[in-house]
């Protein structure tokens, strides 16, 4: 190593100098110097970007952790043969869908339904949740609503076609319904079936509501208590039709 | 055999402090930094099974913040001002007489382009080898060596006393 390299190498990093560059600096006042410089340099810069931490810091950390944690609403326990029935649905679903799905340029609808299959104790949650978590997840996307829509029991944010998105599932005479909204994506209103699934997409304020299930019948219902969800204030957050 | 609950403990008091401090870098409000800090460790929580090594712990950490951070201004953009126009912090724990000093390397710092201070930081506050800062950052390491050999040259060109820029590794 000559000097051009070893100051090169004390620009780089000069905490983490390799044999060669040890030996040389050994052979080389100067360049000896120089490193003792740039290790004074490097404490000046350490010091400095160390800025003063908040008082308690981890203490607030795990507090907000063991109290998100209380309220997590997927690690509430299930019954067995909840979880079992879960699981069967959801390998169904997967097996059914399968190559359906994975296709390539898969839609935001295709997504949706094969996402069923990624968390099917979704299906089967039956705790409800804390409306005001509710509104917390939706606000967390930018997305602030004034009141719950509807009785959720199962609440998660979701990554969606590259766009996080609010899961939900709500239980309903007719089953299960699940339905992701998903902020600042837009598609037109129409309903659909998709390997056994029936769904809807509807525009929703900012972004766009997907509602899925095996039984239709409830999804007027459900659509309408997201509109209203929306449309606190002034009303605008009501999307078209 | 050792709790989730007191596994996830023993991380957040080994590791929030300087993730905390990573964080205030990167978006230049302290309130902020606190808030993408606890954002990034529930996160942590809810994913702590993917996590294998010990060893790689703050470099997991500082890809979920990094996440957390970008998607914040996806999400919208924030009404702060930028990194270089903020007032920074006097640092409580350092003696009198250095806290000039830090506050003109903390101004410097600000100043930097973000693409020469993070990597910058990473390798100082995290310890992060040139390597590691090319994984996390998507680089490479050829890349982030000159990032970070620049990025020192600009902070001493700006705290003057090392002549210009170019000048700071002039040969004797």
């Amino acid at each position: 190593m000559n000097c051009l390299e070893f100051r090169r190498a004390i620009g780089t990093d000069p905490r983490g100098l390799d044999a060669a560059a040890l030996a040389h600096r050994a052979a080389c006042p100067r360049c000896n110097e120089a490193h003792e410089r740039a290790l004074q340099f490097e404490r000046s810069l350490s010091a400095a970007v160390a800025i003063a931490v908040p008082e308690n810091l981890a203490e607030r950390i795990l507090l907000h952790q063991t109290t998100a944690a209380l309220h997590e609403p997927r690690t509430r326990r299930m019954p067995v043969w909840s979880i079992a029935a879960a699981c069967v649905v959801g390998i169904a679903l997967a097996a059914t869908l399968g190559w359906r799905i994975f296709v390539a340029n898969a839609s935001l609808t295709d997504l949706a339904v094969a996402h069923l299959a990624h968390e099917p104790f979704a299906l089967s949650a039956r705790a409800e949740v804390d409306g005001s978590a509710v509104r917390a997840m939706f606000a967390s996307l930018g997305v602030p609503i004034t009141r719950s829509p509807g009785t959720v029991h199962y609440l998660n944010d979701c990554p969606l076609d590259g766009h996080m998105s609010v899961h939900m599932v709500m239980q309903r005479d007719s089953g299960p319904v699940t339905a992701m909204y998903v902020p600042r994506l837009h598609e037109a209103r129409r309903d659909f079936e998709r390997a056994g699934v029936r769904g809807r997409e509807s525009t929703l304020g900012d972004g766009t509501l997907i509602l899925l299930a095996a039984d239709a019948r409830e999804f007027d219902a459900i659509e309408s208590q997201f509109q209203y969800a929306f449309a606190g204030g002034d009303g605008s957050a009501v999307g078209a039709p | 055999m050792v709790s989730k609950q007191s596994q996830f403990d023993a991380l957040v008091r080994a590791t929030s402090a300087d993730l905390y401090r990573f964080a205030y870098w990167l978006c230049g409000n302290e309130a902020l930094a606190h808030d993408l800090t606890q954002e990034t460790y529930l996160r942590a929580w809810r994913s702590l099974d993917n996590l294998r090594e010990t060893a790689a712990a703050k470099a997991w950490l500082v890809t979920i913040l990094r996440r957390e951070h970008a998607r914040l201004y996806e999400r919208k953009t924030p009404d702060f001002e930028p990194i270089d126009a903020i007032e920074l912090p006097e640092a409580d724990h350092h003696a009198p007489d250095q806290l000039g000093d830090d506050a003109l390397v903390r101004r410097a710092m600000a100043k930097l382009d973000a693409k020469y201070r993070e990597p910058l930081l990473m390798q100082v506050l995290g310890g992060f080898s040139c390597e590691e800062i090319a994984a996390e950052l998507g680089s490479t390491p050829g890349a982030v060596m000159t990032q970070v050999f620049r990025a020192r040259q600009k902070l001493k060109a700006a705290l003057g006393g090392y002549g210009e820029e170019g000048k700071v590794y002039e040969l004797p």
